[in-house]
């Protein structure tokens, strides 16, 4: 009698007490279930120029993934960048999230990257297939995709338009027309066209801009010749041309003093003050410039460097990309991944692409210009543009040789051979 | 082990991400044959050169008068020696703004009517170069002040009272009893500044970038661009390389002679 009715109470507060330690258990369960999910924190070095609009997608990402946060290094200028985001690859302590670009002719390139392995590719993108190709295959090493690029810029003039109008000048058609539009500037007391010589790849794309006019639409196969061996930059005329552009504008007034000593970040502080009329700059800088509040309207245009409006040909650069570091942990290369694929979703893109002042893939592709890019549509529409050439060259030497001696133009050290030959002795150190 | 690796990398081809291949000689030819790196090599030069005068020049005129009893001389000290303990990049960054286009110098000339006198500090390949050795100075001579000062602090008073009482004019005191008792000082400070000038790098990465052109360009930054910017880590290593020998010599040769003077005085 005893044993059974102990057994039955005996079992009934079994019971219990088993019940009660799985209800005591599972919140403690479920809390060290939430406190064992691991939030990951990304790194990522990008160039200051893009902080505006990169500061608003982390923004909009972060609040969509709160498990993940981005610490983000901006670097001062494009050079330091390269500096830094080299050293730390070489090292073995890069960011999580590396800044590339396209093509083979930078030393981050995407081509370098990728062959000598620092980069993870990037697989069964569902955004690649909305791609435009013809700036896809400079995000591609083989068939494989190794980056995103969240917007194409075109390079340009960028116009204080009040002044232009207070001044009652027109924006110029052809290089003859620059040339007398820099004197009616000087004279009226205020610099024509804004150059940052230093640190910064200005002076490089402006020279590539005007030779997409005069090499490279005039002879669509150079590129190939040169790849194969069979044109130098030095026997282009072409390239003669561009850069005695350079030097009829130098000699003619149109930049500022001391070109050479003038960064990027300094040239955008000078043009947000009003002191000149016209930015040699890709819109690339739009966000830098609009988060000094300017005190005038401005637009881009592009740079007039035929002899008759209708064989300009503008330049597209392809912006910055992004990719992720192949030697980062499984757990952040998976973030990052997650991040790059927020951003090619087309929302964020126009929000990044809005800020950055460029187009997103999307808006390329549908041709839809925003009102200070106006100007490039037409061209655009008439197929009157390309991708930056110094992308397709095959190391870096070549642009950094274009950089260098391309400034000692405006300087008075260099002649245009020089620079020509210059560049031709870094084209044979070979590919990267 | 770190100067074992880098002397190794300077005889191969890497390019910091890859293995590294052996080339030999090739760096070094190719460092004697690039204008670019005899351009660096000659700036490197002549800036420690003038560095090196200019500096104790002024730290030994510094010295002198601060050795004097004046009741402001600690006060005076700390004030010179200041800028030696200011991070090199940051000093020159604020120097940059001073010789920006429209930076204060520019400015001052302007309102005092020296227009004409405005450049383009930094942009110019006629005074990049020597834009840099004011900043060095300034930030140095400071060092060879304190070196001298405790070289003077080590003259007995007695000499200057036997130099007085023998009719010795201040000058003739300091060159015939002064600088040759201060011969040990100068030694060590020659030496040190010398090796400062010709390792110079932060002032010139940040003032100029080595341009324009190549036109402030020294072994320092050769070194840099060549290795971090460019990626040719084999040529920025023999580029290393070139200058540890250089500081080298040149520094032993020149402590050798200074303390054989020392010898001799």
């Amino acid at each position: 009698m005893t044993r059974s009715r102990m057994g039955g109470g005996h079992g009934a507060r079994c019971a219990l007490a088993a019940v009660a330690f799985v209800c005591v258990l599972a919140p403690i369960s479920a809390t060290a279930r939430a406190v064992s999910k691991e939030s990951v924190s990304l790194t990522f070095l990008a160039y200051v120029t893009y902080q505006p609009a990169y500061a608003a997608v982390i923004a909009s990402f972060e609040r969509a993934h709160p498990d993940i946060t981005v610490d983000v290094t901006y670097t001062p200028t494009i050079q330091s960048l390269y500096q830094l985001e080299t050293t730390q690859l070489a090292a073995g302590n890069a960011t999580d999230l590396l800044t590339t670009y396209p093509g083979c002719g930078t030393p981050i390139s995407i081509c370098r990257l990728a062959r000598s392995g620092q980069l993870a590719p990037m697989l069964r993108k569902a955004w690649a297939r909305r791609l435009d190709p013809r700036v896809l295959e400079y995000s591609k090493v083989g068939p494989s995709l190794f980056a995103f690029e969240p917007a194409v810029v075109f390079d340009g003039l960028l116009t204080n338009d009040t002044m232009f109008k207070k001044l009652g000048l027109r924006f110029p058609q052809t290089f003859a027309q620059l040339l007398a539009f820099c004197a009616k500037a000087r004279a009226a007391g205020t610099i024509p066209v804004l150059m940052p010589a230093q640190g910064s790849n200005t002076l490089q794309q402006l020279v590539a801009d005007i030779a997409l006019t005069t090499v490279y639409a005039k002879d669509k196969t150079w590129g190939r010749k040169l790849r194969e061996g069979k044109a130098t930059f030095e026997g282009a005329p072409g390239w003669h041309q561009a850069l005695a552009e350079i030097v009829r504008m130098n000699q003619a007034g149109c930049f500022q003093p001391g070109p050479a000593a003038t960064t990027g970040p300094a040239g955008d502080s000078m043009f947000a003050q009003g002191q000149t009329l016209a930015y040699s700059m890709t819109t690339a800088h739009k966000g830098a410039i609009d988060a000094a509040k300017p005190a005038f309207t401005y637009t881009q245009r592009p740079f007039p460097a035929a002899e008759r409006s209708a064989q300009n040909v503008v330049l597209l650069q392809l912006a910055p990309a992004l990719s992720v570091n192949a030697h980062a942990s499984k757990q952040s290369q998976a973030a990052a991944q997650q991040f790059v694929d927020f951003l090619a979703r087309p929302a964020e893109g126009a929000v990044f692409a809005r800020i950055s002042g460029g187009l997103s893939e999307a808006q390329l592709r549908a041709a839809k210009f925003p009102g200070y890019l106006s100007s490039f549509l037409p061209l655009y529409t008439q197929g009157r543009y390309g991708i930056n050439p110094i992308e397709t060259w095959w190391n870096a030497a070549v642009g950094n040789a274009l950089t260098t001696y391309g400034t000692g133009l405006l300087t008075g050290q260099e002649s245009i051979d020089d620079v020509l030959e210059a560049m031709d002795a870094a084209w044979k150190l070979g590919p990267d | 082990m770190p100067i074992g690796f880098g002397g190794y990398y300077a005889f191969t081809s890497w390019d910091g991400l890859t293995h590294a291949t052996w080339v030999g000689l090739k760096n070094f030819r190719a460092i004697a044959a690039d204008a670019t790196a005899r351009a660096a090599l000659w700036n490197t030069l002549e800036l420690a050169s003038a560095f090196v005068v200019a500096s104790n020049a002024i730290g030994l005129a510094l010295a002198l008068e601060l050795n004097r009893t004046l009741k402001t001389r600690h006060v005076l000290r700390s004030i010179f020696f200041a800028p030696v303990a200011i991070s090199p990049l940051a000093m020159a960054l604020i120097w940059r703004w001073i010789f920006d286009n429209e930076g204060a110098l520019n400015r001052v000339l302007r309102d005092v009517g020296l227009s004409s006198l405005n450049r383009a500090w930094l942009g110019d390949p006629s005074t990049a170069l020597w834009t840099i050795l004011v900043v060095l100075v300034w930030q140095f001579s400071g060092l060879a002040m304190v070196l001298y000062l405790t070289g003077l602090q080590q003259i007995p008073r007695e000499i200057y009272e036997a130099a007085a009482v023998d009719g010795a004019s201040s000058w003739r005191c300091v060159r015939s009893v002064v600088l040759p008792l201060l011969a040990p000082a100068v030694t060590v400070s020659a030496t040190i500044t010398l090796v400062i000038g010709l390792r110079v790098f932060d002032q010139v990465l940040a003032l100029t970038g080595g341009g324009p052109v190549s036109a402030s360009e020294t072994l320092g930054t050769q070194v840099y661009e060549q290795t971090f910017y460019l990626g040719r880590y084999g040529y920025g290593a023999a580029f290393a390389v070139l200058l540890t020998v250089l500081v080298a010599v040149l520094a032993l040769t020149q402590l050798v002679f200074l303390r054989l003077r020392e010898q001799r005085i």
